[in-house]
């Protein structure tokens, strides 16, 4: 049964496989295999385009995530693999081009693409994978929801952790989702660790709602739920476009993650592989991009001024502007458990409290402003102080070494994640002091 | 010569044994009942000549071929002892019609087509069931049903009939039909019936030889007459037809009942160890019993029940309850008489 | 020639050494491996680094504290809802059509986090009511705070109580009434007759709404609740892995307060139990065409449930839904896309829950039979200890075989086994048990020993004997059978979300899980959802319809709700 249910499994591979064999002896390359990570739509989209466009193509697809790609191909001999990969997943690039997988495809580069946008590195520097397409990460909200509270759309982080937006903010943890860690990473390398978590705290104490999923934060938003939230670029256009009450704007700073196109070593179908790369990179193939359903962003500039592009749809310069020159992938990488690690402690687990003390520090210091009063203020400083704090040092032995998943390292983990937990716990009860005595203070003066 | 011959058959389960030692020939085209209360072994009895039992000693023959032996560890396996089997649940298959459930057993041995079609109208013919044949048997009443299971039995055409108490779950005036019928099969197709029951008129209606059972042991084996008249201990004389025991006090002149005295009149002799003991266990039947104006031992009527055809009387002999059944039509006391009783013939059993 | 005893205790011991493996290697060993990585380090050596760990987290002993509060408020929220209107329904005589009454166990085969989603869809700021009655507060069930999962929880297990209690006191409605006729007071009668009567029903649905409330992981974290355990014990293995000694610490707490609960129900369920076994097993009167005040009730109660799943409803049909009341416009296109796209879903699903199914079913029929014939002290052992099974959680069974077959690789394909997929129809096999006997020992009773005697009479052949007479005639109560585990598995989205390797391998309800969290998926998944609700409906409606051409199977139903309890 086991077994049945591996062929069964696999069977739309073999089949899309077995199907390319058969075509191959009367229309010898007629068929390019690609193995993709994409939804459906964008994939159908290609399909249609590119069977169109090409007489001696055409194209099929095998659905693989990245992850699962280096041991597929590695199982077939060369000569049977699928021809190209297309995918968002740079490590997934990463891992094909460590074993040797890829080969360059420079003849299907388009000269029109820059080598670079902005500070981004499109293409790998030999060639082994092109940049096709870009994402980044801003705010998105709903227009309705803001505009039914009066409340302005907002433009950066900084942003985010104003009182006017307390309680209408959705956002997911780091620990969950892939784009949520970036976003939180871009701001500590951005703001500094202890400045970035200052912010991310304030931003978080107005979160309604921390979601499991980073998907349910552009859908919370785009369905008037919640007002607004960091997002992935495209899945707050393919919102827009598809017809929500909702808008984007890329913040500053941010990071840019290419999508890209490689060649596989040991393709079935070479010559077809390549001309497959070359559509998506064609002017046509970029144009695709901009349908609503898919709203990702070309890496081919005239693109952006086509006809049918979409009203307001994003410039690549204001997006690229937004790129975060700094970004350090290695300290990303070497920290990634104990950034999601904080957040969750902090954060996911006691989001309900941190939320009810933002309000409370909001509350009084809107009092304070029309009627200051020294100690209260410091209290209310203090307080924030106390909650709105990174738990560690960013030099902490714990965020420098890359933390593998040993049980030793993971009890290490786990005791100071009590401690944390602990320590917040205290924090937050000499917090709702400092607050409750504040505000006997300020409403002492009225 | 005996046709089937169980030979010092024995089952046990666990520390109970079920059946202790049985002996017993069946002649071919003979039917014979095994009677006795529920739990007494007949049943597994019957199971083990099928074959759905191994026996824990002894073995069956069927003729000359051994079918079950504990000592040569050889069974032969039921669907080949060429037995047909009928059961009180009826255990006809709901999902098959009638004609299928006939049909099956045949169909299962790979018969030539026409044969089995033969066959199985010819069972259904005498099985009255021939209109039905094509209706699933779901609709059909208890009798009907049980028809199905008989002609399923008789399309085989099998040497020995077991019929586990196949009436029992009938109403009772289909049940008297049935009997007939079985009966009339038998005669027609001549197989051996062992018949498990624990009605003895059925019993008495069916069978050539009817053996009584009790916890395992075989009490008795005899034409139904012998079984009935001379039963040879308590148990049988209880199990086979209405009974009424008087414990009584003996003595060289007679029998006391209480303190009332019975001179002996000469065909009620009892055993001279029990005259010797000093008392016995007097055992009549109801209706064996009579009334006499004058002599006898005398008792009061306490009540008098009308049963339709007889009359039931409960009569007290100084303490002593005695139940006594006669004909509408023979005249007899009212409640509150005095009157005299005449055992006419009792057996004696010792006491306890 | 072989003796029949021989040859039947051949294939009776091959099946016995079969099951008695199946059981040790999915189920026991898993469960001890669990507790041993719990307590010892890699050397083996007895520690107590994760218990102190685990009591020293203020996070962890909170999550134990709200886990049991939320369970408990849960179980009580559905009993005290459900209590006045079984009464009514009690004194009005009213004993609702088959169909309804196994509407009553919808809650079994549908997973609760809809509801939580669909109210969301209702009552939160963006659409629904929540929308139109903004003015006057939020009511967003996401910003009610643990309150929320016991409520949704409460509200989702509410028919099955109700149910419950139904059918555990309908028989003696005609008695009450005549007992009343002479002047007894309902007061009394509620107290004296309906409670007791109603109790074996009462603890049961309780039990079963507590269970599945600890052990639910979609709806809490659909609430972004994480404050409890089920969730806390989902992060930990999706961050550190199931060889992580805490997660393995709240798994076996999860086990703990399960079996806890379970026994206290059973203690409760058996006072009642052995008074009321007959009534509850004879066919029951069905008092038609009085509609009255009984069936208000029901009519009210239905359509509760409808504006509760209107969100659900809505979303599905609404094209765009976004800060008004009412969907802006409307098509059908999620479901033309959920039929297409999710093609895969529904073969995953195929594919887990029937294998899951199909191995309920022969396990649950060999063990119904090994009970059925075994020694009196061992049946009340193996009765209990299937029963027992229940209240093993899905997460601290999923956590147990991450654990147990880590390393594991798969012969032929040389792929991990946990990374295939292939443990997960395990599991729905073995939560899937308890019912699977329970049916599979009224589709043994429906088939008496003579009725097969009768066929191995008629020829050699066993393979005919089994093709041609026991299975067609087990085959209603083995569809049933079949049915009943498939629900049951097709709902555990909590083994499913640890167990499946990867989205694409999802089964269906773990599809809509996922769907309805993207902005363009959410209406799909919402068409999914009720494409799943009405596929269950159907099923139900079909085995009605079954039952009815066999009056003879319709008293077992009730009995497979009571797998608690004692068959002979």
């Amino acid at each position: 049964m086991n077994r049945l249910v591996m062929l069964l499994r696999a069977l739309p591979a073999i089949a899309a496989i077995t199907m390319a064999a058969m075509a191959a002896p009367t229309h010898a390359a007629s068929v390019v295999l690609v193995a993709s990570s994409f939804p459906k739509e964008i994939l159908s989209a290609y399909k249609r385009a590119f069977d169109r466009s090409s007489s001696e193509y055409r194209v099929e697809f095998v659905n693989f995530p990245g992850t699962n790609i280096v041991s597929y191909l590695q199982d077939r001999p060369p000569g049977s693999r699928p021809d190209v990969f297309w995918s968002s997943s740079p490590d997934g690039f990463r891992a094909l081009l460590r074993h040797g997988l890829l080969q360059p495809a420079e003849d299907a580069r388009n000269p029109d693409i820059p080598t670079h946008l902005g500070r981004i590195e499109v293409n790998e520097a030999s060639n082994h994978y092109l940049g096709q397409a870009i994402s980044g990460y801003g705010i998105m909200w709903n227009s309705r929801y803001l505009a039914a509270r009066g409340i302005p759309a907002p433009h950066s982080w900084e942003d985010l952790a104003k009182p006017e937006y307390h309680g209408h903010i959705v956002m997911s943890s780091p620990s969950r989702s892939s784009t949520t860690h970036l976003i939180v990473e871009s701001i500590l390398q951005g703001f500094g660790w202890d400045e970035g978590w200052s912010l991310i705290l304030k931003v978080a104490g107005n979160c309604a709602t921390i979601t499991e999923r980073s998907f349910d934060v552009p859908n919370s938003i785009a369905r008037g739920r919640f007002g607004l939230g960091p997002v992935v670029d495209f899945l707050a256009f393919s919102g827009k476009y598809s017809g929500f009450p909702v808008d984007f704007s890329y913040a500053r700073p941010s990071v840019i993650t290419p999508v890209s196109i490689g060649l596989i070593n040991g393709a079935r179908n070479e010559t077809g592989g390549r001309a497959f790369m070359r559509f998506t990179l064609s002017e046509e193939g970029q144009r695709l991009l901009l349908r609503p359903e898919i709203s990702r962003l070309p890496v081919l500039p005239s693109v952006y001024a086509a006809n049918d592009r979409p009203a307001e749809y994003p410039q690549l310069a204001e997006v690229t502007a937004s790129y975060l020159p700094t970004y350090a992938p290695d300290v990303s990488e070497s920290r990634y458990r104990m950034v999601g690690a904080i957040f969750d402690q902090l954060v996911t687990f006691r989001h309900r409290d941190l939320a009810a003390i933002s309000k409370d520090i909001h509350d009084i210091e809107r009092t304070l402003r029309a009627r200051p009063n020294q100690n209260a203020r410091r209290a209310v400083v203090a307080a924030r102080n106390l909650v709105f704090q990174a738990p560690m040092a960013e030099d902490d032995e714990l965020l420098t070494r890359k933390a593998l998943r040993t049980r030793a390292n993971n009890a290490a983990i786990s005791v100071r994640e009590a401690e944390w937990a602990r320590r917040t716990d205290k924090n937050m009860a000499e917090a709702r002091a400092l607050l409750t005595a504040a505000k006997k203070l300020a409403q002492g003066e009225q | 010569m005996a046709y089937i011959e169980l030979n010092q058959v024995t089952k046990r389960f666990g520390s109970v044994v079920a059946v202790d030692r049985m002996n017993l020939q069946i002649n071919q085209g003979e039917c014979v009942a095994m009677l006795g209360p529920s739990g007494c072994g007949k049943t597994t009895t019957l199971r083990m000549v099928a074959g759905f039992e191994d026996l824990d000693d002894g073995e069956i023959r069927v003729g000359e071929r051994i079918i079950s032996s504990k000592a040569k560890r050889y069974y032969l396996p039921p669907e080949q002892r060429n037995f047909g089997m009928v059961f009180q649940a009826f255990a006809v298959w709901p999902h098959l019609s009638v004609y299928e459930n006939v049909a099956f057993p045949l169909r299962i041995r790979k018969l030539p087509r026409e044969e089995i079609h033969a066959r199985t109208e010819e069972a259904l013919k005498h099985t009255n069931l021939y209109k039905v044949a094509q209706d699933s048997p779901e609709g059909l009443s208890g009798g009907g049903k049980q028809r199905v299971a008989l002609a399923r039995a008789l399309a085989i055409r099998p040497d020995v009939m077991l019929l586990d108490e196949p009436l029992s779950s009938l109403d009772p005036h289909f049940r008297e039909e049935m009997r007939f019928e079985i009966k009339d099969l038998q005669r027609r197709f001549g197989f051996s019936i062992l018949y498990v029951t624990h009605d003895q008129s059925e019993a008495m209606a069916l069978s050539d030889r009817i053996l009584v059972m009790q916890s395992g042991i075989v009490q008795q084996v005899g034409t139904p007459l012998e079984v009935y008249a001379s039963p040879v201990n308590r148990f049988v004389f209880e199990f086979i037809g209405l009974s009424c025991f008087i414990e009584t006090r003996l003595d060289q002149n007679g029998m006391r009942i209480g303190d009332t005295p019975y001179a002996w009149p000469e065909n009620i002799a009892p055993p001279v160890e029990l005259v010797l003991a000093g008392k016995g266990l007097l055992a009549a039947r109801p209706t064996e019993i009579d009334f006499v104006a004058d002599g006898g031992i005398r008792g009061t009527v306490m009540r008098k029940v009308y049963l339709g055809e007889t009359i039931d009387y409960r009569v007290l002999v100084d303490g002593t309850e005695v139940r006594v059944q006669k004909t509408r039509r023979t005249p007899g006391p009212a409640i509150g008489d005095n009157c005299g009783l005449r055992f006419s013939r009792p057996h004696w059993y010792p006491v306890g | 020639m072989k003796s029949y005893a021989i040859r039947s205790s051949v294939v009776k011991r091959t099946f016995a050494v079969l099951l008695a493996a199946y059981l040790l290697v999915f189920l026991v060993l898993p469960i001890v491996k669990l507790v041993i990585a719990a307590i010892t380090d890699e050397t083996g050596q007895l520690i107590r680094g994760p218990l102190d760990v685990f009591f020293n987290h203020p996070l962890y002993l909170e999550s134990l504290f709200n886990s049991i509060v939320v369970s408990a408020g849960a179980a009580l929220l559905a009993a005290i809802a459900a209590m006045p209107i079984a009464f009514v329904l009690w004194r009005a005589r009213t004993r609702p059509p088959l169909l309804v009454e196994l509407f009553g166990f919808l809650p079994l085969f549908v997973p609760p986090f809809m509801l939580s989603l669909s109210l969301q869809s209702l009552l939160g700021r963006g659409s629904g009511l929540g929308q139109w009655l903004q003015s006057w507060g939020d009511m967003d069930p996401g910003l009610w705070g643990l309150p929320s999962v016991a409520v949704i929880e409460a509200i989702h297990y509410f028919p099955l109580v109700l149910m419950l209690l139904i059918m555990s006191t309908a028989a003696y409605s005609e008695q009450a009434h005549a007992t009343a006729s002479v002047g007894v007071d309902w007061r009394r009668l509620a107290i004296r007759v309906f409670l007791p009567l109603g109790l074996p029903g009462l603890g049961f649905g309780m039990a079963i709404t507590f269970l599945k409330t600890l052990d639910d992981l979609a709806t809490p974290l659909s609430l972004g609740l994480t404050n409890l355990l089920a969730p806390q014990a989902f992060f930990r293995v999706s961050t550190y892995g199931a060889q992580d000694p805490l997660s393995s610490l709240m798994a076996i707490a999860m086990i703990l307060i399960s079996a806890l609960a379970w026994l206290a129900s059973v203690v409760l369920v058996r006072q009642g139990l052995a008074d009321w076994e007959r009534p509850l097993n004879s066919p029951l009167p069905r008092i038609r065409g009085r509609l009255g005040t009984g069936g208000l009730c029901l009519g009210a109660i239905g359509a509760f449930y409808l504006v509760c799943y209107s969100g659900v409803i809505l979303t599905s049909i609404a094209r765009i839904w976004s800060y008004t009341a009412l969907p802006e416009s409307y098509s059908f296109a999620h479901y033309a896309s959920a039929l297409e796209s999710e093609t895969q879903a529904f073969a995953n699903t195929f594919f887990y829950c029937g294998f899951a199914a199909v191995l309920d079913v022969a396990i649950g029929l060999a063990l119904a039979y090994a009970i059925d014939h075994a020694p009196d002290r061992w049946r009340r052992l193996l009765t209990w200890s299937i029963a027992s099974l229940l209240s093993v959680p899905a997460i601290a069974l999923a956590i147990a075989y991450l654990q147990f077959f880590q390393g594991l690789r798969l012969p032929l394909f040389d792929e991990p086994l946990d990374a295939t997929g292939f443990l997960l129809p395990l599991a729905f096999s073995v939560r899937g048990l308890p019912f699977a006997i329970r049916a599979c020992h009224l589709v043994l009773r429906n088939v008496p020993a003579s009725y097969i005697e009768a066929a191995q009479f008629s020829g050699r052949s066993r393979w005919t004997v089994a093709r041609r007479i026991v299975l067609p005639m087990m085959a209603l109560g083995l569809i049933v059978a079949f049915l009943i585990c498939f629900g049951v598995s097709a709902v555990d989205l909590s083994s499913a979300m640890l167990l499946v390797p990867s989205e694409t391998e999802a089964p269906i309800s773990y599809s809509i899980y996922l769907h309805m969290q993207s902005t363009t998926g959410r209406g799909t998944g919402s068409a999914l959802a009720v494409l799943v609700i009405a596929f269950v409906a159907i099923a139900m409606t079909g085995v009605v319809a079954l039952l009815r051409a066999r009056r003879a199977a319709a008293p077992p139903i009730r009995r497979i709700v009571f797998p608690g309890t004692q068959t002979h």
